[in-house]
This record gives C-alpha cells, structure tokens and sequence, in this order.
C-alpha cells in the first residue's frame, strides 16, 4: 500500500482525568473520503483537534503527507467544525477573506479566491450582506468556501451534512467528491452511519477513544458478512421447507433468510433453487448494514446515531 | 503575513468603523466643551430680569433711605402696608417686597427679608444683600461717629498669589494649580473610563468569538496566544487612538473657545457696570495662561503608557474571564472582582487630589492595579522623581506581563470548553494545565 496521506500513530490526549483519545492509530489514504465514526463522545473532535493543530497529543505523532505534523501543515488544512461559526455583524466576503488571509493566503489571491467560490455556490449577490441577512442553507454555504477556498490537500468535516436541506446537502455532496476527483484527502467525522455507507470509502469506527476497526469499506463489510442469503421468489413457500439441512427464516411472503448447514456456500444453495419449482426474483449475500457491524462492536448499551451530546468540549 | 498583525488588523478595522466608535470620539469632546461654555456663559451671564423693590414706608427709614439702585434694580419706598405690598407683590415675578427687623438699628445681628413670587436666583440674592449691607453699614457707621472719608482712608485690597518652587532649581516656576487639578483628574478618570469600556469590548468580543463558534475556525489557523494578543494589541490601539483624536477634537474646540473668549473681552465690554463680569473674564484669562504653563508634553508620554499597561493588565484579565464562559451573563462572576481593584483610585480621588504627595497617593502610585489612574494626578499636580515613575512603570509591566501569562493559558483551554460556567478552581487548574 502507498504511503497514506495521513497517519496517526499511536496518539494519546487526556483531559485531567478522562482519557479522550487511547492509543490511536489510523492511515488515512491518499485522495480517499475516510469515514471517522462513532457516538457523540467517542472522541472523533479530540481526534480531529490533534490533526488541526488546535491540541497536541500527549503521546504519539501524527505524519501529515509523510512528515511530523507541524503548525505550518495547518495552511494545507481545511476544517468545517461542526458547530459552524461565523461573525455575524460581518460581511461575508470580509470574513471569507479574512479566514483564507489567516490560512496563509495572500490578500489579493483570496479576494479572488472568495469572489470566484461566492458566485459559484450563487451567492454572489450577498457578498457585501452580514451573516444575519442569511438564511441558514446560505450560511453553511459560506462555511464550505472558507473551509476550502484556500485549497487544501487535507479536507477535515465534522458533521458537514448536519442541519443542511437536501438540496444543499447534494450540492455540498458533489463538491466535496469534485475536491476528491482533484486529488484532496477527505476526512469526515459523523454519527450517522447511513451516509457513509454511500459516500466513504475508508471507515474507522470509534468508540471511547479506541479504534474498534479499520479498513475500506467492501472489506469492512466482508469481514462481518455472515453466511447468510436474501432470496424473493414466487411459488409455493413450502418448496423451501424441502431443503435438507438449510434454516430457513420466512420474512414475510415471498421473502426469505437462508442459512446453508456447516461447510455449504451460496453456489450450492443457488443451484438446489435453480432446480426447485421456484420462480427466482432476487438473490443475494446478506451484507450487515454498518448500523449492525458497530452495534454488535460496541454493544447495544451505545446505540449510534441516538444520542446528541450537548456540547462540542471534550467531557472533562 | 504575520497572524497577530492579521488578527490585529482585522479586529482594529471593527471597531473603528463602527459609527458609535465615531460618535464617541467626536461627541465626548462636544460634550466637555459643551460644559465648559455653558459654565462660562452662566459666568458672564448675569440676570437680565429688572426687579423692583419696594419697601414698606415705616420700615426702618433712616436705613432704607441709604440705598442705591443697581443695574437691575430700583428701591421704592411705598406708602402701602408691609401686608398690601405682599398681595401686589403675587401677582408680579418683577416686584420684591422687603422688610428690614428692628433690631437692625441697634443691634449686632438682624435679618432681611425678600418676598417675590418665584424662587429668586442666587446672583440676585447676593446682588441685594450687597446693597442691604452697604446701606446698614453706612447707617452704622454714621451713628458711630465714623466719617465716609475715614471707611475710604481705612479701606485695602488684599491679593492672594501663591508660587510655586522648583525643586532642583530653586526658582519660581509659573503655578499652574487650577489647570492641573483639573487635568489630573480628568486624566484620571479618562483613564478609568478608557480602561473600562474596552476592557468590556474585549471580553465581548472573545465572548461572540466563542459563542458564535468562529473559534474553532480561527484556532485551526493561529495559536490561541497570537490570537489573544492580536485582540488585545488592537483594542489597546483603539483606545490610544480614541484618546489621540479626542486630545486633537478638545485642542480644536480649545483654540476655537479661546478666540471665542478672546473676541468678548473687549474694552467695552470691560467698562460695563458690574463687577461680576470682570472677574468672571479675569478668571478666564488666568486659566488660559496657566493653561500656557501647564506641562502638556508629560500627558503624552504618561498618558499612552498608563493606559497601555492598565489595558494589557484588566484587559488580559477580562479576555481570560470571557474565555471561560459562554455568555455575557456568566461572565459576571469574574468581572466583578476583576473591576474591584478599578475603581479604588476613583474612590480616593478626592483625597489624592487634595494632596498628591500624601503616603497614600504615594503608595498607590506604585500598586499596578491603581497606579494608572493615581501617578497621572501625582505628575499633573507635583513633581514626582523619575525613579519613582520608572519604578512604577516596571512593576505595572511586570505585573501585566504575568497576567497576559496567566490569561493565555485559561484563554486556550477555555474558548474550546462549552456547555458549563468554570469556577475559580477549574480556572486555576487550567493555569497549571501543560499542553
């Protein structure tokens, strides 16, 4: 495997008596959308803090494109946190400006650069207009240019779809896959496991500061696939009950979960039914859904996505 | 670029294009000049409104016949009675009734009394009393066997005129006490004022920063400490500048009073009856040329580095208290006994004015939390040795240097803690907090 493009190796925070993040050690590869999952709490924001710059970690280092992580990589960073922050009495390409020039921009270069990203998300009517002047979709809008309009190689989205309407949640989506296609590594931390199933192609699973697991997601999901087939058909549902040694749950009619008996695969399955009475419709591995994979990881005590922690801080 | 000079920039820019910034800088001095005509023109001004005074004919003639009208004045004495005066009298604000007590005549103490129908103005009274005096004293002195020539021959006019020493030299230098009272404490609290008001716009401005989460955002691009001191270096500048245009907006409006003032004293102007507008002049002029004397050139240097280092000391202090909270409202907690050690000075103006070179104005003047506001008076009103404001400059910039420490690292700990009010011992731990 290529050297990532970022890598974590065994990093530790403590915050005075709670550990945080517990020996952590992540590849991020080159130009992928890597998925950090995990409950509120996890320790996902410790995680993303330690690679922005904003806390070192006690123990361990980071490799930002194959070196020590150093302040100035922060300038080929672009971090969306998820509370999104915005001056309010501020005009928004003002401020656009002023965070890229903070980037390490230069004044006239992220004029342009602001200029061009306004017009392009069709907001270029609003430039000169404060923050309260716009509605809520326009305001993560302007979050997303000033998280990227200064090119980083390091995309780092905490939550980027939370609170955003649909439409824009698509427009943000095909950005962010056009910044992939440019060759920027996407690192994107969320709860919610279904919108990472389509998006990401690299997950690490996180709970109370441990990595659980990692990997790209297609061996992710064969690793915990079972031996374990989805079948629709018409017929006679009692054709199925004839299969020696096969278990077979009944899903509702027309629809069954087939179990083959120790040492059987799914071709001999396949073909008892290519021979049975039965009309095939569908036929298919039974895939766990990430939402499955993390509970029977964590257990169910944590269930994902349930849960809204009240605050961004690390639980002290 | 530099992220302090950028954070510097931008937070400077805020605030100083922000129309009540303008407002301030341009109304306070209005405001000051405002007083200081008004005051003057109350001076100069002496009650327009003619009186008429009369006097009930069997009041104690021989006294009442002595006086002699004023500019606004006319003594009548009416052949009415003391109670059918009183009633006419009700009816018009311009006619004052006066009794006179027998006891007047022949004994050492007596009384006058005034009816009118509104409350006499205190220029009035004291105009009246005047002639009440010189009559009775006349009358007195008559009786007594004094002669008007010899009062004349017994009369003089004592001058008070008080020079000030120079310690080395020995020589008079030109006093200057009236005008340096007044700046000392107008410097003072000027001081006091500036130290306040942004002190507090720099809490809230750390407090929007974090409660609009914008924070976060900055944080991933400067250190917290750059991001502090860049806040607080430019709000320090807005002050110097705030102070920097009102001293040029009072020196204009200065200039333009004192043409102003100049252009009224003119020799009929002077010629005119009464008194009072002489002096009220004479008064003026000796301001202005104390004024002339006064070491305007002390206020520049004093000034700008008293500020600076009581800003960067309460300021440092007030940005580490808005760092820690989420709103204006938790704040409060910290603020006051941050704010405590502010207001001390203001409570002791009046004695440290009274006597600047006191031990408490001494003491003061070296304790940094007070210093700002106490060595400002001492230099206006006194001589105070250079080692002694050197001094009290190194233990002001030390103390702040430890503050800005201090507020550092509850600044970088505190803008990313949400959700709960720290108390003074979580604060202390973030002190200690390495990281």
């Amino acid at each position: 495997m290529a050297e990532p493009f970022l890598r974590l190796d065994t990093i530790s925070k403590a915050y005075d008596q709670h550990q945080a993040v517990d020996r952590v050690s992540l590849s991020i590869p080159r130009g992928s959308i890597y998925g950090l999952l995990g409950p509120n709490g996890a320790g996902k924001t410790s995680i993303i803090r330690m690679i922005t710059g904003i806390t070192a970690p006690d123990t361990g280092q980071i490799w930002f494109d194959g070196e020590p992580l150093r302040r100035e990589h922060t300038h080929l960073t672009g971090y969306m946190p998820e509370e999104r922050g915005l001056y309010k009495k501020m005009k928004i390409r003002e401020q656009a400006i002023y965070l890229l020039v903070l980037k390490g921009m230069r004044e006239q270069d992220a004029a342009r650069a602001a200029d061009r990203w306004l017009d392009r998300l069709g907001l270029g009517e609003w430039k000169n207009r404060n923050t309260t002047d716009l509605s809520k979709g326009m305001q993560q809008k302007v979050q997303f240019i000033i998280t990227v309009a200064h090119e980083p190689r390091l995309l780092i989205l905490d939550e980027p779809f939370s609170g955003l309407d649909p439409v824009n949640a698509r427009l943000i989506e095909d950005e962010i896959r056009a910044l992939q296609r440019q060759g920027t590594t996407i690192l994107f931390s969320t709860h919610r496991l279904e919108q990472v199933e389509e998006f990401c192609d690299h997950i690490a699973l996180i709970n109370q500061g441990k990595v659980m697991l990692e990997n790209d997601i297609v061996t992710v999901r064969k690793q915990f696939q079972k031996n374990e087939y989805f079948l629709e058909y018409e017929g006679d549902a009692a054709a199925l009950d004839q299969l020696a040694g096969y278990t077979i749950e009944h899903t509702k009619p027309g629809a069954a979960l087939i179990t083959p008996p120790e040492g059987q695969d799914g071709k001999a399955l396949l073909r008892l039914l290519i021979e049975s009475p039965l009309g095939i419709q569908r036929f298919e591995q039974h895939l766990p859904r990430l939402n499955d994979i993390f509970i029977e990881l964590v257990g169910g005590a944590t269930r994902v996505g349930m849960q809204q922690a009240p605050s961004l801080a690390p639980k002290a | 670029m530099n992220k302090i000079w950028i954070i510097f920039r931008q937070e400077y820019l805020n605030i100083v294009r922000k129309p009540a910034f303008l407002l301030g800088t341009f109304l306070v001095p209005l405001g000051f000049a405002a007083i200081f005509v008004i005051q003057i023109a109350a001076t100069l001004n002496v009650e327009k409104e003619n009186y008429k005074v009369l006097i009930p004919q069997q009041s104690l003639p021989e006294i009442t016949a002595r006086l002699t009208p004023a500019e606004n004045l006319t003594f009548e004495a009416s052949p009415l009675s003391e109670q059918e005066l009183i009633r006419q009298a009700a009816g018009d604000e311009t006619l004052i009734v006066m009794t006179l007590s027998e006891a007047l005549k022949d004994k050492k103490a007596g009384t006058v009394t005034f009816y009118n129908n509104q409350n006499l103005a205190k220029p009035v009274v004291s105009q009246l009393e005047k002639k009440v005096k010189e009559a009775v004293q006349g009358y007195k002195n008559e009786v007594n066997g004094i002669t008007a020539d010899k009062v004349e021959a017994a009369k003089f006019e004592l001058a008070v005129q008080t020079e000030k020493l120079n310690e080395k030299t020995g020589q008079i230098e030109e006093s200057s006490e009236n005008i340096a009272t007044g700046v000392g404490f107008a410097m003072s609290f000027i001081m006091y004022m500036l130290m306040a008001i942004y002190g507090s716009i720099l809490m809230q401005s750390i407090i929007d920063e974090k409660s609009n989460r914008v924070v976060e955002v900055i944080v991933s691009s400067a250190e917290p400490f750059q991001m502090l001191l860049g806040k607080t270096l430019a709000i320090a500048s807005v002050g110097i500048t705030q102070f920097v245009l009102w001293t040029l907006t009072t020196f204009l409006i200065l200039t333009g009073l004192s043409v102003f003032t100049a252009g009224m004293v003119d020799p009929a102007a002077m010629q005119q009856p009464g008194v009072d507008t002489a002096q009220a002049m004479s008064m003026v002029e000796g301001i202005l040329v104390e004024a002339q004397n006064f070491n305007w050139g002390m206020l520049l240097w004093a000034f700008p580095l008293y500020f600076l280092g009581g800003f960067f000391l309460y300021g440092s202090l007030l940005a580490a208290a808005g760092s820690a909270v989420d709103n204006i409202q938790d704040a409060q907690q910290f603020t006051t006994p941050i704010m405590l050690p502010l207001i001390v000075p203001m409570l002791f103006i009046y004695n440290i004015i009274q006597n600047p070179n006191s031990l408490l104005a001494f003491v003061f003047s070296f304790i940094p939390f007070f210093s700002p506001m106490t060595m400002l008076i001492r230099l206006s009103m006194s001589a105070v040795p250079w080692y002694e404001v050197l001094i009290s400059l190194l233990l002001l910039i030390g103390t702040f240097l430890g503050c800005i420490w201090i507020a550092g690292k509850i600044y970088r700990t505190g803008i990313l803690m949400y959700g709960k009010k720290p108390t003074f011992k979580e604060l202390f731990r973030w002190v200690m907090f390495k990281g």
